[in-house]
């Protein structure tokens, strides 16, 4: 990317923010709340103390994970809208397989992980294989899926692996035990939730942009989906390597659901991983589908989702107006407003 | 009526000048199209030709000139301005809706609007159907054009733009893609709109059909008009000199050395029709060492599918393909395609495709992601699974050079190429390998008669080298010129193998069209 192109990019992330929290702050206005004291909280939710970054770090870890998982299936032209359900999937894999299984300190981690990976990757093969085979409409099949394993896993935990409390009796929320604790990811202090899953995001993130930009693999899986008729002209096998992304990309949403488990969680709970493969997508679509620029999206949108509970718990401000200011910032990102301008900009200069 | 009667000057450029960058495409350009006349515009790739008609049709404003039609002088600003003064462009690349039909793209942008303002299909359709017949362009007006040949997807383009009643009508090479008898339907066509006064430009690097069709010939060379004249002066020789600036002379044959071993064997290959027409059913053919081969047909006979299978991109319902390269290559019923492909390339074959823009590169990206088609598996290009980006580059900027292509370098898109580069640049790639055979479909399709030469000619030196060469062509003045041997495919089967000093044009015609199978019937 050039100078000038990066400058339009910035820009354009710069005026959509800028409009969305402008907006809010009518709406704010409109209803008599102090805009001061929303900006505030949104300020000290992310800086105000030395452990509010790390909450949004802590957010940050599944909307990287997540975007990058949706990322990967868009680059060979597929649109996984099945991360939400991957991501239960993988979750509840390394909740059982973590608290069944005991096993010493790393390889018990390890374990969970790879059980979540494996869980994500099989709920994604479905979808995958009837695409492949019978070009069936993923879209269809992942959205479909998601209300399965929303649904499955909680029967599942009712039926098999409902926890149960320190007197053996049930519990109302559906949950699991907690896992064991060699397979608990560390934490940095008491004071936030961010755990060693932040390295892994990381890392993981870090390489796949390594793999997609300058591999041999980014390259097919770019040619399979910008132009199939080429990539096959080259000797890529298209199909297969679709199928393979696919697959890819299920497993990482599964490594988000294990990294919930492992690093937040420690035990699978129904209901509280509730849109984080849906943020996902929107961190992968702001991001433009460029992994480097999944880092300062997911981290962007863990800004949002951070203050989000921070607002609803010391104003009156109903934290749905979070939820206003990201869905505004992605309109106005979207309409890229920027483009216009620059359109008739050059436009009149050139007259 | 217009006071200009036909024949008379009607539409004048007037130093037109415009300079994309450093570059001047079009420099103090003058031109007159009388009305009602057939006026050719001719040259090179990048002479100015398709900017020249673009500024008449409202894509590109003149940083000075004027233009004036019929006296008015006009300055649109859009092609919607242009159409509605009855001025239509048909491009050279197609800018259709796949996923629409024919008559759904013809109409698109001007819907006859029925009672309340609804879409009367019904008459749309029977609009587009009169209009097919009247300019004698058959097209399957329900047809998703997705599932059409680029040749039918032309005349679409054509038809679209007499649907908006043109009185101009300017064609950017419209028989670049189009067979024999396809050109002729073309040629008819022209000479009815001509007859309903309409007034033709046409760009076109093909001599003959300047020179059979066209009443006033313009030849631009680097931006600059270099003869604008009357049809009855010219041949074939001057104008072509005056095209490339000097003398054209036909590709050197040398003697041909003595023929090698078979290096494609192709046996009784069946394969399903991937378009429109017969599919392939059964054919057989062998190409040797020191060969050029070509195979002619209608387009829509099958030879499409032939290549598709000899290229390992289709799997044949029946029969087999092997290919004697570095090492033997098997292609039957069960091969898996992409194994297939990438054999073939690691095994020596190089395939020059018909689709450049789909199939032979890929759009959007720098265009040293095209260089190395095919090549990752080759350490020169990829090490350890990572891309070296100074080669692939390299690789690029080589080409480029030797295929003598108008390119900002190796980052540039293969969109900002004009066709007839991207086609150089392709062919170009293909050569670069070495192939021990080389698949060349459409090889020169675009691009103008001094680099057509060129691109022959090397195909020529392939075969010289030792390596074989297959050429599918619609174009037979092109196999005749450079070719050892023709074959005819006809229906999905070879209708004709011979050795080119035993044929004549005639003799292909025939065996291209079945009267020979008729006659011996």
């Amino acid at each position: 990317m050039n100078k000038s192109s990066l400058t339009v990019s910035l820009s354009r992330y710069v005026l959509a923010a800028v409009i969305g929290l402008l907006v809010a702050s009518l709406i704010l206005q409109s209803q008599g709340y102090p805009i001061t004291e929303f900006l505030s909280v949104l300020a000290t939710s992310t800086v105000g103390t030395p452990y509010a970054f790390l909450d949004v770090l802590r957010w940050m870890t599944p909307l990287l994970l997540s975007g990058l998982a949706f990322l990967i299936a868009a680059r060979v032209g597929y649109f996984n809208l099945g991360v939400e359900g991957q991501i239960y999937i993988g979750s509840l894999f390394s909740a059982v397989i973590t608290h069944v299984l005991p096993l010493p300190p790393v390889l018990a981690l390890l374990v969970g992980i790879l059980a979540g990976m494996a869980g994500g990757l099989i709920w994604a093969y479905p979808c995958a294989w009837l695409a492949k085979r019978f070009g069936v409409n993923e879209v269809v099949t992942t959205l479909m899926l998601n209300y399965v394993a929303v649904l499955i896993t909680s029967f599942l935990v009712k039926q098999f692996f409902l926890a149960t409390t320190v007197n053996g009796g049930t519990i109302q929320t559906i949950t699991t035990d907690e896992i064991e604790a060699n397979a608990v990811l560390p934490t940095f202090t008491p004071y936030s939730a961010l755990n060693a899953g932040l390295f892994i995001a990381v890392a993981v993130t870090a390489v796949a942009a390594f793999v997609l930009g300058r591999m041999r693999t980014g390259y097919e899986l770019r040619a399979v989906g910008e132009a199939p008729k080429f990539a096959k002209y080259s000797g890529i096998p298209v199909a297969r390597r679709k199928f393979q992304a696919f697959l890819v990309s299920g497993a990482i949403a599964g490594l988000v659901g294990a990294l919930e488990t492992q690093g937040v969680l420690h035990s699978f709970i129904a209901g509280s991983l509730d849109n984080m493969g849906f943020n996902g997508m929107l961190v992968s679509l702001v991001a433009m589908n460029n992994p480097i620029g999944l880092f300062a999206s997911a981290l962007f949108f863990g800004v949002l989702q951070n203050s989000q509970l921070v607002i609803s718990q010391v104003t009156t401000v109903s934290s749905y107006l979070i939820t206003v200011v990201s869905a505004l910032f992605i309109l106005a990102f979207a309409a890229n407003p920027i483009q216009f301008i620059m359109k008739t900009w050059r436009a009149r200069r050139e007259r | 009526m217009s006071p200009i009667q036909s024949g008379e000057d009607y539409i004048v450029f007037s130093s037109i000048s415009k300079s994309f960058g450093s570059n001047k495409a079009l420099d103090d350009v003058s031109v007159i199209a009388p009305r009602g006349r057939v006026t050719a515009v001719v040259g090179e790739n990048g002479a100015g030709k398709s900017t020249l008609m673009k500024v008449l049709a409202g894509v590109v404003e003149p940083d000075a000139g004027s233009v004036t039609i019929g006296g008015e002088r006009k300055s649109f600003r859009t092609t919607r301005e242009a159409a509605l003064s009855g001025v239509g462009m048909v491009y050279q690349e197609t800018a259709l809706v796949p996923e629409l039909s024919v008559w759904e793209n013809i109409i698109l942008g001007w819907e006859p609007v029925g009672a309340g303002a609804t879409l009367s299909k019904h008459r749309a359709r029977r609009d587009v159907i009169e209009l097919s017949e009247r300019y004698s362009l058959p097209v399957p007006v329900d047809a998703l054009v997705r599932d059409l040949p680029v040749s039918v997807q032309q005349q679409v383009e054509i038809l679209k733009v007499l649907h908006r009643q043109a009185d101009i009508v300017i064609l950017d090479e419209p028989t670049s893609v189009l067979t024999p008898q396809e050109r002729v339907g073309l040629f008819d066509a022209m000479t009815n709109l001509q007859a309903e006064g309409k007034t033709i430009l046409f760009i076109s690097h093909k001599l003959d059909e300047v020179l059979n069709t066209a009443h006033h010939v313009t030849v631009m060379r680097k931006g600059r008009v270099v003869a604008s004249q009357d049809n009855r002066d010219l041949d074939r020789r001057s104008l072509a000199r005056m095209i490339v600036g000097r003398d054209v002379a036909p590709i050197e044959r040398r003697a041909a050395p003595a023929l090698g071993r078979v290096v494609l064997d192709v046996s009784s290959v069946a394969l399903g029709a991937l378009h429109e027409g017969p599919g392939i059913r059964g054919a057989s053919l062998q190409v040797r060492q020191g060969e050029v081969v070509g195979l002619a047909g209608v387009s829509g006979s099958g030879q499409y599918e032939l290549v598709q299978a000899i290229a390992g991109l289709e799997t044949p319902d029946r029969g087999s393909v092997v290919f004697d390269g570095t090492r033997e290559v098997r292609i039957d019923a069960k091969s898996n395609s992409a194994q297939s492909v990438s054999a073939l390339r690691a095994a020596g074959i190089g395939h020059i495709p018909a689709d450049r823009n789909l199939v032979g590169s890929l759009r959007g990206r720098p265009l040293w992601y095209s260089a190395v088609a095919g090549r990752l598996h080759e350490p020169e290009f990829c090490r350890r699974g990572i891309i070296r980006i100074k080669t692939a580059r390299a690789l690029a900027s080589d080409i480029i050079a030797a295929g003598d292509v108008v390119a900002s370098g190796p980052d540039a898109h293969p969109e900002s190429l004009s066709g007839g580069n991207l086609q150089k640049f392709i062919a170009q790639r293909e050569l670069m390998l070495k192939p021990v055979l080389l698949l060349a479909e459409e090889p020169t399709h675009g691009i103008d008669i001094g680099a057509a030469r060129e691109v022959r000619q090397k195909l020529r030196q392939v075969a010289a080298d030792g390596g074989a060469v297959l050429v599918a062509s619609t174009d037979l003045d092109e196999l005749l010129e450079m070719c050892d041997r023709i074959i005819v495919i006809f229906d999905g089967r070879v209708v004709l193998d011979k050795v080119r000093a035993a044929c004549t044009e005639e003799m292909l015609g025939a065996a291209m069209t079945g009267l020979d199978e008729e006659q011996a019937a």
